[in-house]
């Protein structure tokens, strides 16, 4: 048995730019099931104008039963998600969305300079659907501290790097 | 590959023959060792003590799967310990370290009733000013360098090279920060939609 508030918090986790049917279940409750479309205000993720947005709703089979979707406004298909970008509102596939991962794997930046740490690191701290447990905040600490080390560290090299170049340059101009 | 075998093609070095007639230090080899010759015309060639036997894998190669993992975890945390203690070692200028950390009472005072997470991206975020200050520090010093060496072509590359991957750590900082802060903010905002429905869900 799960408590009231527990089932609350498992609910409710909007993220800015995106909308979900478990959103809108949360927001409209038992009325979503006689509603043809929902009127949606949704703030966009690039820190844009929040687009509103009248979007419709369909059902999809789920096993057995039957469960409400959005559709895409652009492709109309039956989506849970919907993105909200560039001023755009519309499903990852039409947005052609990838995440960070499938994006940047080959960039170093990902690979060497941490930016791998940081994604496992967002992906602990900001869930979408799983509650926030001690054990992903004892492993998102840890890597935070792995952060500021690698950072440190890479200063540090940096820095000796300055220290031989300027030794150099004085013995050349010495010499 | 028998024949292979017996004329000792495994480390033999080609040579030139000084004499001008093709193969005489084939067949001198060839008498001396009792190899056969392949080709009188073919460009010479002379044993030497170079022929090793064939090399046996190293006996890491024959460990089962769980004596493999153990040995590199080992080796993980060895480099780790190394690299603690590389880290152990640095040190921050005075003045990035309090600019970090008045970043970080600052943002304790803005959001008191942040939760783990959120405190945790603050707590990143301000970490990351002192370092990201302190580059700054080295990208200064660094473009001052290459004022004076300019007029010398290989150092003058050495410190665009250096130069190049400071700017990079920094846009990477720079980026961590902004996406930590966004996601802080992100953590908020959820924060707050879900006293708002408090009411509604009945908790």
């Amino acid at each position: 048995m799960r408590s009231g508030a527990e089932l609350a918090l498992e609910v409710c986790l909007p993220r800015r730019g995106e909308v979900t049917t478990r959103d809108v279940r949360a927001v409209c409750g038992g009325e979503l099931q006689h509603l043809q479309h929902v009127d949606l205000l949704v703030l966009d993720a690039d820190g844009g104008v929040p687009i509103a947005r009248s979007i419709e709703l369909t059902e999809v089979r789920s096993g057995p039963s039957r469960r409400l979707a959005l559709v895409c406004p652009a492709c109309r298909e039956a989506r849970h998600l919907l993105l909200a970008r560039g001023g755009a509102l519309k499903c990852s596939t039409c947005h052609r969305y990838r995440t960070r991962r499938q994006a940047e794997r080959t960039c170093t930046g990902f690979t060497k300079l941490g930016g791998q740490l940081e994604d496992q690191l967002l992906r602990l701290v900001v869930p979408r659907w799983r509650r926030t447990t001690p054990a992903r905040m004892v492993e998102a600490q840890r890597l935070v501290q792995l952060l500021l080390d690698g950072d440190r560290a890479q200063v540090e090299k940096l820095r000796q790097d300055v220290s031989a170049l300027q030794i150099v340059l004085e013995s050349r101009q010495a010499g | 590959m028998k024949g292979a075998a017996d004329v000792g093609l495994r480390a033999r070095i080609y040579a030139t023959d000084g004499t001008g007639e093709p193969g005489a230090t084939l067949r001198l080899a060839a008498a001396e060792t009792g190899n056969k010759v392949i080709d009188e015309h073919e460009t010479t060639l002379v044993e030497n003590d170079l022929e090793t036997p064939v090399p046996v894998p190293p006996d890491d190669a024959l460990l089962t799967h769980q004596e493999r993992d153990g040995l590199e975890a080992s080796i993980a945390h060895q480099s780790g310990a190394r690299a603690v203690d590389a880290v152990a070692n640095l040190t921050l200028a005075p003045v990035n370290l309090q600019r970090g950390h008045e970043l970080r009472v600052a943002f304790e005072q803005a959001d008191e009733d942040a939760d783990v997470g959120g405190r945790l991206l603050q707590e990143l975020v301000a970490g990351e000013t002192a370092i990201a200050l302190e580059l700054q520090d080295v990208e200064a010093g660094l473009v001052s360098l290459l004022g004076k060496a300019i007029a010398d072509p290989a150092l003058a590359l050495a410190v665009t090279k250096t130069l190049r991957e400071v700017v990079g750590v920094g846009n990477a900082i720079r980026r961590r920060m902004e996406n930590s802060l966004g996601a802080a903010e992100n953590l908020k905002a959820q924060r707050r939609f879900m006293y708002a429905q408090r009411g509604r869900t009945g908790a």
